[in-house]
């Protein structure tokens, strides 16, 4: 039994090591398949307009009905990729949210703060979106505003901007749909 | 020795890569705060989540947004604390208002999409209540809502159950109040009692 005690404490080690990695892997490769089926429908760095949900939509869990959604699956190791988000007239919620390719959701911004609001422009905020990795984003970064709106470091070289648009009040699904286009993104040089 | 050692450690890894699997596509409930029937987590969409936790909700809940923006409240029991099951009919009370912009509660079936049964009304929302409140019994942003699985009688809006199983309910508040963004506990959210099954006299 004396020869098993330090295999068996290695194992105790490997399963507490199994558990940890499986649960880092899970969320990356949850992203990914989400990725997977975002690029089925556009190309990368462009924006995918999904359909108004309804009981067929199968591309991310738990859907709401009543909310509009475009995405743009970004890869910022083929340059800055800037996004354009137009903000509904009618006062309904509308926001803009970045997830890393680990799932987490490390920037948003809503109708209500942003940058051209403050400023009484309205309609669309432009943002540029670069990658800064690890410890670098503690480190103020040069600006890569060029002219626009916001600037936004993604902690991961690839992930995913999200437009959300509540079709709230008496406004029509399809005016909302209509406004919602505007939400564009594109690699710049 | 060494045969020993390869046991033991693949086995090790095997396992715990089983046990996170199993809690991660398991039914292993969030934890966070409960409040009668509906809970949540305030690490729903943030970056300080354990690593348990974002691989639950990077399954359940993929693409959430932070509390700031968003909390989430989920429901898989009516208020005696029994499991929903489309065989039943259930109402949904709102005394008051949830304290957000806007709101909406909907109904997921077991596989965490909309139930696919042609019925087309998956959720109640803010524009709801505000219609159903002018002459309704409750106060200013109070209604009722009806969860059956073919249209009632009843004036309160419905939404389908139909072909939805072990269904489950997620209430969303856009930016809520910065007191239930401090203490999800506060937030007011509705009572679900349960109305009558399906063979039952």
């Amino acid at each position: 039994m004396r020869r098993w005690l330090a295999p068996l404490m290695a194992g105790l080690v490997a399963v507490m090591t199994g558990f940890w990695l499986t649960l880092n892997w899970v969320p990356g490769f949850l992203m990914a398949k989400a990725m997977d089926r975002v690029e089925t429908a556009a190309a990368i760095n462009t924006v995918w307009h999904g359909a108004p949900t309804d009981e067929t939509t199968r591309s991310v869990v738990r859907p709401s009905p009543d909310i509009l959604y475009s995405v743009c699956a970004f890869d910022l190791g083929e340059g800055n990729v800037v996004l354009n988000v137009p903000w509904p007239e009618d006062g309904s919620y509308a926001s803009v949210s970045f997830y890393d390719a680990n799932t987490n959701n490390f920037a948003v911004i809503n109708d209500r703060d942003d940058k051209a609001e403050r400023d009484g422009i309205e309609g669309t905020t432009s943002i540029v979106l670069f990658h800064l990795a690890g410890s670098a984003l503690s480190i103020p970064p040069v600006s890569v505003r060029d002219g626009r709106d916001e600037q936004i470091a993604s902690p991961t070289q690839t992930g995913l901007a999200l437009y959300r648009r509540v079709v709230m009040g008496g406004t029509s699904v399809e005016d909302a749909d209509t406004g919602r286009r505007g939400f564009s993104c594109e690699v710049v040089g | 020795m060494v045969t020993r050692f390869l046991i033991t450690i693949l086995s090790g890894l095997v396992i715990g890569a089983i046990i996170a699997l199993g809690l991660v596509f398991g039914p292993t409930e969030l934890g966070g705060i409960r409040v009668g029937s509906w809970y949540t987590n305030r690490h729903i969409g943030s970056v300080e989540a354990s690593p348990l936790i974002r691989a639950i909700i990077a399954r359940r809940g993929l693409l959430a947004l932070r509390q700031s923006e968003t909390i989430y409240f989920s429901a898989d029991h009516d208020s005696s604390g029994v499991r929903f099951d489309a065989a039943c009919s259930y109402r949904i009370v709102f005394e008051e208002a949830p304290q957000a912009r806007w709101w909406s509660v909907t109904l997921y079936a077991e596989d965490e999409y909309l139930a696919v049964n042609g019925d087309a009304v998956h959720s109640v929302s803010a524009d709801h209540a505000t219609s159903f409140s002018t002459d309704g019994p409750f106060p200013e942003g109070g209604f009722e809502a009806i969860i059956a699985n073919s249209q009632t009688r009843s004036p309160a809006v419905w939404i389908s159950s139909a072909n939805s199983g072990a269904f489950n309910l997620t209430l969303r508040m856009y930016h809520p109040d910065e007191g239930v963004i401090m203490d999800a506990a506060t937030a007011h959210l509705p009572q679900i009692e349960l109305l009558s099954c399906e063979g039952e006299a």
